[in-house]
């Protein structure tokens, strides 16, 4: 713990050092950092290698980022260590180590996978691929991976068609947030201002993250067990999800996309209601409302369509809102940014990217009623010469 | 150890106001979830897997999402339910709830009233747009999240329309913000003696996921479309390849030179030419199982892995051999599988309830023991549906 931490902030003080090749320990980081924690980054000379890859890169004036690198470091402090004694002196002194390495990438660190306990801080977040142990331990694991392995792909796409990965850096953040948690549940426990300290003689408590088991769990988990009592597989269905009440889809409008789910009963009425009560609708061939989206659902957007291409996204969304119908349009993301009640709520905070570009992106999620999340910052630029 | 001794009053329901007092049950809290019969956890819901069980009870996906955690069966729209829940409140560390915004508050449950009676409580409430401001009103799924925040847009075949991410993906992703942002609360509350009001909208956490994608507006000037499976630049490889058997596929990236050389190699590509490699990647593979085609691959160093199913993640060793998902026996519907924690914790942490909780099977531990009520006040409130 520093001497005098900030006690606005929630963990003001709190060490925290990242060690990141592929997001997920600098997702935590960036978390961490603006909850209030004093956070290293730690990279080599040649810096974190997102800043040229698994995101998309840009080049400007001779610098060098990443999409991913600029929105996941903003506002943090490098330290260039080249020396594995150097990492082992400032992981030693801190609450919480994240690291993100595959495990082919511990030597280069001068760090051994099964001995990470050593380190003497008070947690070591370990995120790899496929965990620490297992039969693909040593398995490599980019994003396009370990969403198929981890059950997201198989339910995005089109019938007979590939399945597509999610897009972007979802397994980041998602090992991300499971890193964060974990390091501040060790912390919370661990934490020097009160009596209860932790006896750590035995050193670092390691958490094994795997990126795979992220997705399996607390995302697609509960597929396995629908499977073995419905017998029922997610699988590609365009713009529909099967296993759901009608609609639970994207309907087609004249000036593009809105997404409508009407899971509960009265909702299904309202959606009904709202599209003129035609007369098919009642008709008992189509059965429930399960049975409509399951195996009717393409007869009824076709008899859907003139009313939903009469009408704009906009149109329809307020329609829906005025009804208590969850909906919203596929919005692209400058449509997004330009949502003047998303600038009114502070949902934007902008600061310079790491090739010198002034970037504005959404600001962390979480508001708190009296502590204060520390502000956004300029993006470290690379160690020099590298 | 971690978080005994915390306890949670937990109002969430549905999927991504259950798993934050989920993960705060993985770390050993005890979550005491409020429901009522009178207006049933959807995930309570659905068609019953064995007949002459109760209804409520047999839902699998409300088994995952509420494991560990306790039931309190009470109506708080009552005058009893809504006192005994502040009693109750003076005796938690936490509180969540994702109602609509202002209904806790209708009911005299809000922040402020929990707070009268418990000051230094930490509460998470989440909803579609926020507390605060014109998105209040938002009525909203993970579905509709999905679609506002940007990300559908980037679901879907490159030069085509999209199609939409499809999955929930929004309801935990805002369920683990939820965890991150209570924890943090809660050090800062051991620190100063103060609690926090936590505002977290599934919106703004939905656009953590295509934050991304708006850098692109910025450093390029262009608006993303559907991503499909490109590769994030350059890079020689990255799709999803079928294999043999029905529907079976394969996501492989060949990351660089060298990673194609071993791809060329290993299927007998003629020469290192990209597309050449690609024909013979996409012939090697639809004479092979995802699972033999993940293995041969990453013995060359090449990333690779099955897009599985469900069937295929239960039936997988390397799941299995990390427990990721655990057998408990439900007294319901018996033997059944649900997920564990999203981590593998050195030593193990022993949770308040090994399964999910049956509707207000803990009723008698609240009313009696934690508030050390009279056993009449749990049999007339029972009787006057108080309790229900």
């Amino acid at each position: 713990m520093a001497d005098l931490p900030d006690l606005d902030l929630p963990i003001g003080g709190l060490r925290v050092v990242e060690l990141s090749e592929r997001g997920a320990a600098a997702y935590a980081g960036k978390l961490l950092r603006r909850l209030g924690a004093d956070l290293v980054k730690i990279e080599p000379p040649e810096g974190d290698p997102l800043r040229r890859n698994g995101s998309r890169r840009h080049e400007a004036d001779g610098r060098t980022t990443t999409a991913a690198f600029d929105f996941f470091n903003e506002g943090k402090t490098c330290e260039v260590v080249d020396d594995p004694a150097r990492l082992r002196e400032l992981v030693a002194e801190a609450d919480a180590f994240i690291l993100d390495l595959e495990p082919r990438r511990y030597e280069a660190w001068g760090l051994d996978a099964d001995a990470l306990a050593g380190l003497g801080c008070g947690v070591v977040c370990a995120i790899t691929p496929f965990g620490l142990s297992g039969p693909y331990r040593d398995y490599r694991g980019p994003e396009i991976v370990t969403s198929a392995f981890g059950g997201s792909s198989v339910g995005i796409g089109a019938p007979g068609r590939p399945p597509l990965r999610m897009p972007l850096s979802q397994t980041a953040i998602q090992a991300g947030l499971v890193a964060a948690i974990a390091a501040l549940g060790s912390s919370y426990e661990g934490d020097a201002h009160e009596d209860d300290e932790r006896v750590d003689a035995e050193g670092a408590r390691v958490v094994d993250i795997s990126e795979s088991d992220v997705w399996a769990t607390v995302h697609t988990g509960t597929t396995v067990v629908s499977y073995l009592f419905s017998n029922r597989l997610r699988s590609r269905q365009g713009r529909r999800v099967l296993g759901q009440p009608y609609p639970h889809q994207l309907f087609r409008c004249s000036d593009g996309w809105i997404a409508i789910q009407a899971s509960e009963r009265h909702q299904h009425q309202l959606f009904i209601e709202m599209v003129g009560s035609p007369g098919w609708a009642a008709e008992r061939r189509f059965g429930s409302r399960l049975d409509m989206n399951d195996r009717h659902a393409d007869e009824v957007d076709a008899q859907l369509a003139p009313w939903f291409e009469a009408r704009t996204r906009q149109q329809v969304f307020e329609e829906c809102r005025a009804r208590n119908i969850p909906a919203a349009p596929v919005r692209t993301v400058a449509d997004v940014r330009a949502d003047a009640d998303l600038q009114a709520a502070g949902a934007f905070e902008r600061f310079e990217g790491a090739s010198g570009v002034e970037l504005t992106l959404p600001a962390p999620p979480f508001r708190f009623a009296e502590a204060e999340l520390a502000p956004p910052g300029p993006v470290p630029s690379p160690p020099e010469g590298s | 150890m971690l978080l005994q001794g915390v306890r949670v009053l937990d109002f969430g329901w549905v999927w991504a106001g259950a798993v934050p007092g989920q993960m705060l049950a993985f770390l050993g809290a005890e979550v005491i979830k409020v429901e009522t019969r009178k207006r049933l956890d959807y995930m309570r819901q659905g068609r019953a897997i064995v007949k002459d069980a109760p209804d409520t009870e047999q839902q699998p996906m409300f088994h995952n999402i509420n494991r560990g955690k306790l039931s309190l069966s009470i109506d708080f729209t009552t005058e009893a339910g809504r006192d005994l829940l502040l009693d109750l409140a003076a005796h938690c560390d936490v509180a969540i709830q994702n109602f609509a915004p202002g209904v806790l508050d209708r009911y005299g449950l809000g922040y402020e009233a929990l707070r009268e009676r418990r000051p230094d409580l930490v509460m998470l409430s989440l909803s579609g747009g926020g507390q605060q401001g014109p998105l209040r009103e938002l009525r909203s799924y993970a579905s509709t999240i999905a679609a506002f925040s940007g990300l559908d847009s980037l679901c879907g075949y490159p030069g085509e329309e999209p199609l939409g991410v499809q999955q929930s993906y929004p309801d935990p992703n805002a369920s683990l913000h939820g965890a991150v942002a209570i924890l943090a609360a809660l050090i800062r509350r051991k620190r100063t003696g103060r609690g926090d009001h936590i505002d977290l909208s599934q919106l703004a956490a939905g656009m953590q996921t295509s934050a991304e994608a708006m850098a692109w507006l910025d450093l390029f000037g262009e608006v993303p479309g559907p991503l499909g499976n490109l590769p994030p630049n350059d890079e020689p490889l990255h799709d999803c390849f079928r294999c043999a058997g029905d529907d079976e596929w394969i996501a492989v990236a060949a990351e660089d030179e060298a990673q194609l050389a071993a791809v060329a190699t290993l299927t007998g590509a003629p020469s290192d030419r990209r597309d050449t490699v690609r024909d013979a990647l996409e012939r090697w593979c639809a004479e092979r199982d995802p699972r033999g085609a993940m293995d041969a691959l990453q013995a060359v160093g090449v990333p690779a892995g099955a897009v599985t199913t469900a069937r295929d993640r239960f039936e997988d060793p390397h799941y299995r051999a990390r427990g990721a998902y655990v057998e408990t026996e439900h007294p319901s519907i018996g033997w059944e599988l649900v997920y564990r924690a999203p981590w593998i914790w050195p030593d193990e942490i022993p949770l308040a309830n090994e399964r999910a909780p049956l509707m207000g099977e803990h009723n008698e531990y609240v009313v009696c023991e934690l508030l050390g009520r009279p056993r009449e006040d749990l049999e007339r409130l029972t009787a006057q549906q108080v309790l229900y």
